[in-house]
């Protein structure tokens, strides 16, 4: 081989491991790229002076070079120090905080959950009140409450406009197939009242339905998931109910409806509609006259309209957006305080010694240890409640509005029994936890004799992985000789427990 | 203790490539077989593990004989001891210690 050629294989070599030494850390990059430079020199240098330079050999050199990268790979992304984070990381507070956190996360993005949630596509919320059937009232006719309600904007200086809804859990059969949606009918100009513009279309105004079509109005998760956000969605037609729809508008992403995660808008027809009793709920957005209070008129308008008289007996719920994202959490707030309480009180024996100082724990560390206690339980309550929630509304869209009647009882129960369970898991995880460190204890180390075929642990012992200090778990809790304590250790555990 | 209990055969056959003298990384891969995208990894991770240590050339003997300087790899007291352990598990690289220890220098 020619020496133009051995340089140029030569050349070839050290670009490859130049490429590869960009992966390895800044501070290792000299040292390694010279360690791969010498050894390519060295290979080529006996390969020349052993006179085995041929093509097959300069082919083996070269995949010697693309080593380099698993190599640059392993300095940049080192495997050990790789394997002891993901083992030792579980064990933190933070790894418990951060997974519940994305648990809870989760949950709320991925549920059909609306209360805590704003729409942004609002015209000024605050002036907006919505008026919904009390869950004791009797059922009502949508079309007698839109009635009453140009009666209420007519009569009554305090509401500037109004707008009329009913909603229902509804099927709807489009190009993607079979959807469970909460469907509403609404009058034409609820979304001038609620000041919502039409990102596509131009609502129940368009002149599309004017063969006497059904309109209807999408939400945009609709228009995603049937129509893939298909820009030319005005005019094709879906099945709602059974029944054929002409889509005539797309609402903004991230418009909510008040009080109901409903997706597809019909208007009210002129026409004779089925009496749905206990399947279609009704409902009415109101917005008050310009400067007035909210919190005033919200209780002369609930006077003014429980005044009304319509044929069955019929209590009004009236709540300004705001009261309707906080109304599960106010009513059910006394309630979770009174259950925290009660459950802390039956494991004050596993809690109470955890609250003590001692040798590595000042009031620094105590206070950290509570604070842990505190977060990790709050993310756990809101994952608990948002879980009851989202499981109500789900079981609502599965087997219709008939269970709403339930839904307020169901979803306590559920969060209760969530919320329990939680608590007791909260607790424990805590006394399974260093209380200096709060790392999740090791390995278990098994007490008693294991001579004889029948013979059984007398209790565990749990070494901190820092030697903070050992915590001794009975093999029974419901033994009254031994109970679940916690030593602390001196320094001299450390090197022990490290090694462990 | 715990890094002798988890060599794998890979990280053995490199100890004892080194033990038997084979030295520096391209000496190493042509001894053991191996290809250098094992070799050099294993030879971070067996001196992160303090088994071998490695020493660079020194400058002055390169130059003389005009070439790059070297990166030479030697077994710990640690790295000898874990080997001697691990040797039982690995019959084949046993007998290749064994035929190692009686062949004449």
């Amino acid at each position: 081989m020619h020496d133009r050629a051995r340089k140029k294989l030569l050349w070839r070599c050290n670009g490859i491991v130049h490429v590869a030494s960009f992966i390895v850390p800044r501070g290792q990059r000299r040292q390694w790229l010279e360690e791969w430079r010498s050894e390519i020199w060295h290979w080529l240098a006996f390969l020349i002076e052993s006179g085995r330079l041929s093509a097959s050999s300069e082919r083996q050199l070269l995949q010697h070079c693309w080593g380099a990268f698993a190599d640059a790979l392993w300095c940049r992304f080192n495997r050990v120090t790789v394997t002891q984070f993901l083992q030792s990381y579980p064990a933190t507070p933070s790894f418990c905080l951060l997974m519940t956190g994305i648990g809870l996360a989760a949950v709320f993005t991925a549920g059909p959950i609306s209360v805590l949630r704003s729409s942004p596509h609002i015209q000024e919320p605050n002036s907006l009140l919505t008026v919904s059937l009390n869950e004791d009232s009797r059922w009502l006719e949508p079309e007698l409450l839109r009635d009453a309600s140009m009666d209420w904007r007519r009569s009554n200086k305090l509401i500037a406009e109004a707008a009329a809804y009913a909603w229902r859990a509804s099927v709807i059969r489009g190009p993607a197939g079979r959807q469970e949606v909460v469907s509403a009918r609404v009058t034409p100009d609820m979304f001038e009242v609620l000041g919502t513009k039409m990102m596509v279309g131009s609502g129940f105004n368009s002149a599309l339905t004017e063969d006497g079509r059904n309109p209807v109005v999408l939400s945009d998760a609709i228009w995603r998931e049937q129509f893939h956000r298909d820009a030319a969605v005005l005019g094709k037609t879906l099945l709602l109910n059974g029944e054929e729809a002409c889509v005539v508008g797309v609402l903004p992403a991230g418009f909510l409806f008040p009080g109901t995660d409903a997706r597809v808008y019909t208007a009210f027809s002129a026409g004779p509609h089925p009496r749905l009793p206990g399947v279609e709920w009704p409902g009415i957005v109101l917005r008050i006259a310009p400067g007035l209070p909210i919190a005033q008129t919200e209780q002369q308008v609930r006077t003014l309209l429980n005044q009304t008289s319509f044929p069955v007996p019929a209590v009004l719920d009236v709540l300004s957006l705001k009261d309707i994202q906080y109304r599960s959490l106010g009513s059910g707030a006394l309630v979770v305080v009174f259950t925290i309480f009660v459950i802390l009180i039956l494991h004050w024996r596993t809690i109470g010694p955890l609250c003590v100082m001692g040798r590595h724990r000042t009031l620094g560390n105590l206070l950290r240890w509570w604070l842990f206690f505190a977060l990790k339980s709050g993310l756990l309550v809101a994952l608990a409640w948002m879980m009851a929630t989202n499981l109500v509304e789900m079981a609502i869209l599965r087997f219709g509005i008939i269970v709403l009647q339930y839904a307020s009882g169901a979803t306590m129960w559920l969060f209760l029994a969530g919320l329990t369970i939680a608590m007791r898991w909260s607790i424990r995880d805590q006394a399974s936890r260093c209380r200096t460190c709060l790392k999740r204890l090791g390995t278990a180390i098994v007490l008693g004799s294991s001579i004889g075929p029948l013979s059984q642990p007398s209790g565990f012992e749990f070494l901190c992985e820092s030697g903070h200090g050992l915590l001794h778990v009975p093999a029974s809790d419901l033994s009254c000789l031994d109970s679940e304590r916690w030593t602390d250790l001196d320094e001299s555990w450390r090197e022990v427990a490290q090694s462990a | 203790m715990m890094a002798s209990a988890k060599l794998s055969y890979t990280a053995a056959l490199i100890l004892q490539t080194i033990s038997a003298g084979y030295n520096y990384g391209f000496d190493i891969m042509d001894v053991a077989g191996l290809a250098s995208g094992t070799v050099y990894p294993a030879l971070r991770r067996l001196e992160q593990q303090g088994l071998i240590k490695s020493n660079w050339e020194r400058g002055r003997a390169a130059s003389a004989e005009q070439r790059p300087p070297r990166r030479y790899y030697g077994l710990t007291p640690q790295g000898k001891d874990a080997l001697a352990k691990v040797l039982p598990r690995y019959r084949l690289l046993e007998q290749l210690s064994n035929s190692e220890s009686s062949r004449p220098s």
